[in-house]
């Protein structure tokens, strides 16, 4: 429409109107779209924000309907409940040592071998790949009732180490997949100029190789961190001593025995979630590389 | 380690094979070849890309381990040592700077590697800084400057190391032309200075023409010819090296041998007689197949030789000279003419060359068999006689 | 010159100490070959292989939950499990499961991903809010629908009361009609997240030339879609449903804590039915065998996965 000089104004008039109409349909889809983001985003905040809610609201005002949306005044009771009145800083320190044993172990051994299977000259390279991708399908409650059989006869069932191995187990595939594609991304001749400069291979992957791999093996750790903190099927089956019980499955005791109100339980929840909130928003940029070079997940 | 002398530091590559198992079968990278390499001396590998010079290099380093074959230094056979026994230093294609460690302990790492204190070895990394002209650079990382700089610091690492020879695996080649250049001559200016053999792998044949002082083209795993470079450019081996050194590459025509006498050869190309006299007492008989070779320099397309002519087809200006490609008799030939030259594009012009300079190669084997008679050689001929 | 050469020499070299020794022995191939892949190999034989080949032996005996005997028993307890009409019933509560679920997160999780891809103002909070749903532990979401879904004092009860949808509470996952649909909605709202995820991956890996190449052509905003957007998708939709399909169908943890298997068994899917053999009925023998039937039907699944996508291919094997 650069020339406004057409003589034939109906013409004119059409296009005008015609291109009016796509930009207030253009503007009407926009605005639509970004309805339904909105009402993705608050399907998805509402459950926290009640969490959060719940926990911040003393026993009182609980059991009250309608339930004011947000608590009409702060306690932090329920908290102060948790820690004084209930197993839950046991349940708190396990799911601790669980995440801490996991992350270490798998982050070392998805690390080293991550390298080996990139950098090493081994056969069979393509069997391991679908192994380790098969190990990676395996859902926890298939590797649980298994493991129960075997650990009863190892007498493993209670004990600390038993389940740090089997829930990395678990954790242990997709990580090991993940550094074996994050190691491809570190060129070989950053080892290689540095062999050439003296150094022995092994020097050559802890000075070198290793610190390019950081990303990786955050994005690792965090993940490893997520499967132990979220695990509840192995713990479940394999630890009958509620003394040694993670939070996800000491939580489900409160529940049953009605020891203590709603309002502790979503206290228990929030801490529970909290430091994965953390996490993630502290070590975002690592995670992104590390996952991005991971693939599948 | 005193300053060593002749051959303790001379290079020599034994008959060294190399072979790769891939899926599809054995493959031969490296088809037994042997090269000396002199103590002071700047050997270019050039060649097509696969055709084995980086494998070289790397069984030289001591990144791959030869499949028979042995590499010596001076009398010893260091074919077992792995790479970081070796003290070679070596420039990677993409620079290998360590992304993690700032410039100065890049260029330091050989020495801390050697257990050498931090400060001796920075002071040893900021001589080397100052000589590639990056000092104000030492405290950043790779990431933060450019690629000419990372150059020179990659350089400076090895020039550090103070190895007994230096390995070059296309170094330039992700740098724009003016840089490299500029790089070009920084390493040529470092073996110079340290006097180390130095070998150098590349696919640019101009690269190994202005620096080496000996080049080894290499073709599908072996070695197609060894020499100066005024040698490989003058007296090529055979075909493959005739049409790979040289910028624009040498003309080729297809021709048979018709009469062999004292005066000369006389060679039928397309249907025409081109009569050539030769510098050797070349092996040729009549009816013999051969190809004729001939650079753009040596073709004149303003006057009438055997009678050949064509289509200039596309012309392009090379500083104050002009690149003619004619389409006619003798197929697609490449003329550099001066850009003064009154020529257009669908211009049909007479082509003729100057037989002096022209080559004649086997057309079976590709091997060379004689060249143009020039008046330098006749007269060395002449004066022995 | 030659004193400067002379003098990079000088550098003095320490003799080899003990560390050095470690080192050199380390970065001897098959010592670095041992260092770096016997951790990893190990854990995964002891810990996946030599458990699963354990239990595909166990599922040949009968073993209580209470003492360690076996008792060789050969096929029967595959002739038990098999010829339960229940355990028909139970595979086919897993696969209306995970069929649910699988389609449903694809079609919640391609849609936000297709959302929060635009521009927009509060991009990036939106991106985060709908992140976290991701990094809550399943058991504690389960834990947060038990209260929200509460019948007597849940919010959901009271919205819906308000907002003049329903005339009393209701007893979500206590209704025989309702509860698998429940579980199946809980579930993903945590895991649709995975979807978009994925495919988000994907979407920013499509160069935006292939777009503005198809508006220079004069495509409409479907036609884009349809011609651009979808073809990309395809691999990741496979992948999401093969992977997806796998999971839900052997789901535990959240079918778990909000039913129990129940109303009246109408929750009780295949690994739940598993783990009742096991732990309820202290049948281990017979646990097994079901659980050796489902590694069956999950080795065909990865099967068909790796006929599709070769992991080998992304991880450059020689």
């Amino acid at each position: 429409m650069s020339s406004g000089h057409s003589n034939d104004d109906g013409e004119e008039q059409s296009l005008f109107s015609a291109m009016t109409s796509y930009q207030t349909r253009g503007k009407a889809y926009t605005g639509f779209l970004n309805l339904l983001t909105l009402g993705a985003v608050l399907l998805i905040a509402f459950p926290l924000f009640w969490m959060f809610s719940t926990a911040l609201r003393p026993d009182a005002a609980l059991y009250t309907t309608p339930s004011s949306l947000i608590p009409e005044t702060v306690s932090f009771e329920q908290f102060r409940t948790l820690f004084t009145n209930t197993d839950f800083p046991t349940y708190l320190l396990n799911s601790i040592i669980l995440a801490a044993g996991v992350v270490g172990l798998t982050t070392t051994a998805a690390t080293l071998g991550g390298y080996g299977l990139t950098r090493i000259d081994i056969p069979h390279k393509k069997f391991f790949a679908r192994t380790i991708i098969f190990g990676y399908m395996f859902p926890p409650i298939l590797l649980a009732i298994p493991m129960f059989i075997f650990w009863r006869k190892l007498g493993m069932i209670n004990s600390y180490p038993g389940l740090i191995l089997a829930v990395t187990a678990t954790s242990l595939p997709f990580s090991l997949w993940m550094m074996w594609k994050f190691f491809q991304t570190v060129p070989k001749s950053l080892e290689e100029s540095a062999m050439m400069a003296g150094a022995p291979r092994f020097r050559a992957f802890y000075e070198i190789a290793l610190p390019m791999a950081k990303p990786g093996m955050i994005a690792v750790a965090v993940f490893s961190y997520a499967i132990a903190w979220n695990a509840y099927t192995l713990p479940t089956v394999l630890m009958s001593d509620s003394s040694k019980w993670p939070l996800t499955v000491g939580i489900q005791a409160f529940l049953q025995t009605d020891a203590i109100s709603w309002g502790a339980l979503m206290a228990a929840n929030a801490i529970a979630v909290i430091p994965s909130f953390l996490f993630v928003f502290f070590l975002q940029k690592y995670l992104l590389r590390g996952f991005r070079a991971g693939g599948v997940k | 380690m005193s300053q060593t002398t002749s051959t303790a530091n001379s290079i020599t590559i034994d008959t060294l094979r190399k072979e790769f198992n891939t899926p599809d079968g054995t493959v031969v990278a490296v088809d037994s070849i042997h090269i000396e390499i002199g103590p002071e001396e700047f050997l270019t590998l050039v060649g097509p890309s696969g055709c084995g010079k980086t494998t070289t290099l790397r069984c030289l380093a001591g990144l791959e381990t030869p499949t028979s074959g042995e590499i010596r230094l001076g009398n010893r056979d260091v074919s077992d040592l792995p790479a970081n026994k070796r003290d070679f230093a070596m420039m990677f294609q993409n620079i290998a700077l360590y992304p993690h460690m700032k410039i100065i302990d890049n260029i330091a790492y050989p020495l801390k590697v050697r257990g050498v204190s931090t400060q001796e070895r920075h002071e040893h990394a900021k001589e080397a800084a100052e000589i590639m002209q990056i000092t104000d650079l030492l405290n950043k990382y790779p990431g933060e400057v450019s690629g000419g700089q990372r150059q020179r610091a990659a350089l400076a690492r090895t020039v550090v190391q103070n190895p007994k020879a230096f390995l070059m695996d296309e170094p330039l080649s992700d740098l724009d032309a003016k840089l490299k250049v500029e790089i070009r001559k920084e390493i040529q200016r470092v073996h110079q200075r340290v006097k180390r053999p130095t070998v150098y792998v590349t696919h640019d044949q101009e690269e190994a023409m202005t620096m080496s002082d000996r080049i080894a083209v290499m073709n599908n795993g072996g070695i197609e010819q060894i020499g100066t470079p005024n040698e490989l450019y003058n007296e090529p081996a055979n075909l493959f090296v005739a049409q790979f050194i040289g910028n624009p590459s040498m003309n080729f025509a297809d021709g048979t041998v018709e009469t062999v006498s004292t005066d000369g050869v006389s060679v039928s190309v397309d249907e025409r007689i081109v009569d050539l006299s030769l510098n050797a007492e070349a092996d040729l008989s009549m009816g013999d197949e051969v190809v004729l070779g001939f650079r753009p320099e040596t073709v004149s397309l303003d006057t009438a030789g055997p009678g050949f002519e064509g289509e200039i087809t596309l012309i392009e200006r090379i500083d104050d000279r002009m690149l003619a490609t004619v389409e006619g008799d003798l197929g697609e030939i490449r003329a550099t003419v001066s850009a003064d030259d009154p020529l257009n594009v669908g211009d049909v012009v007479p082509i003729s060359f100057d037989t002096s300079h022209i080559h004649v190669f086997d057309r079976d084997t590709g091997e060379h068999i004689a060249s143009g008679d020039r008046p330098s050689t006749r007269r060395a001929k002449r004066g022995a006689e | 010159m030659a004193s400067e050469t002379t003098e990079w020499t000088a550098h003095s070299t320490e003799p080899a100490g003990v560390k050095d020794t470690l080192v050199e022995f380390l970065s001897r191939k098959r010592v670095l070959m041992a260092l770096t892949l016997l951790p990893a190999l190990s854990l995964f034989v002891i810990m996946i292989v030599v458990p699963v080949v354990w239990t595909i032996a166990a599922s040949f005996n009968s073993i209580s939950a209470f003492s360690p005997e076996w008792t060789w028993v050969g096929l029967e307890n595959y002739r038990v499990v098999l010829s339960d009409p229940q355990f028909g019933t139970v595979l086919s509560r897993s696969i209306y499961f995970a069929t649910g679920s699988v389609l449903l997160q694809l079609v919640l999780g391609t849609g936000i991903a297709l959302l929060i891809n635009r521009s927009f103002k509060l991009n990036s909070v939106a991106r985060a809010v709908v992140m976290l749903p991701y990094l809550i532990p399943t058991a504690i979401v389960a834990y947060l629908a038990l209260w929200m879904l509460n019948s007597q004092w849940g919010i959901i009860n009271q919205l819906l009361v308000q907002a003049g949808l329903i005339n009393q509470h209701i007893a979500w996952l206590g209704s025989p009609e309702l509860a698998m649909l429940i579980i199946i909605l809980v579930n993903s709202w945590k895991f649709s997240i995975f979807v978009t995820i994925m495919v988000l991956a994907r979407l920013q890996g499509i160069p935006t030339g292939f777009y503005e190449a198809a508006q220079m052509a004069g495509a409409s905003r479907f036609q884009q879609f349809r011609d651009i957007t979808l073809p990309n998708l395809k691999g990741v939709i496979f992948i999401v449903l093969l992977l997806r399909g796998v999971w839900m169908f052997n789901k535990f943890d959240i079918i778990w804590i909000l039913t129990g298997g129940g109303p009246i068994n109408v929750t009780t899917t295949a690994p739940i039915y598993a783990y009742k053999t096991a732990f309820n009925q202290y049948a281990l023998g017979r646990s097994a065998a079901i659980s050796t039937i489902l590694f069956g039907m999950l080795s065909v699944v990865a099967a068909l996965y790796f006929y599709r996508f070769d992991p080998s291919k992304e991880v450059r094997v020689e």
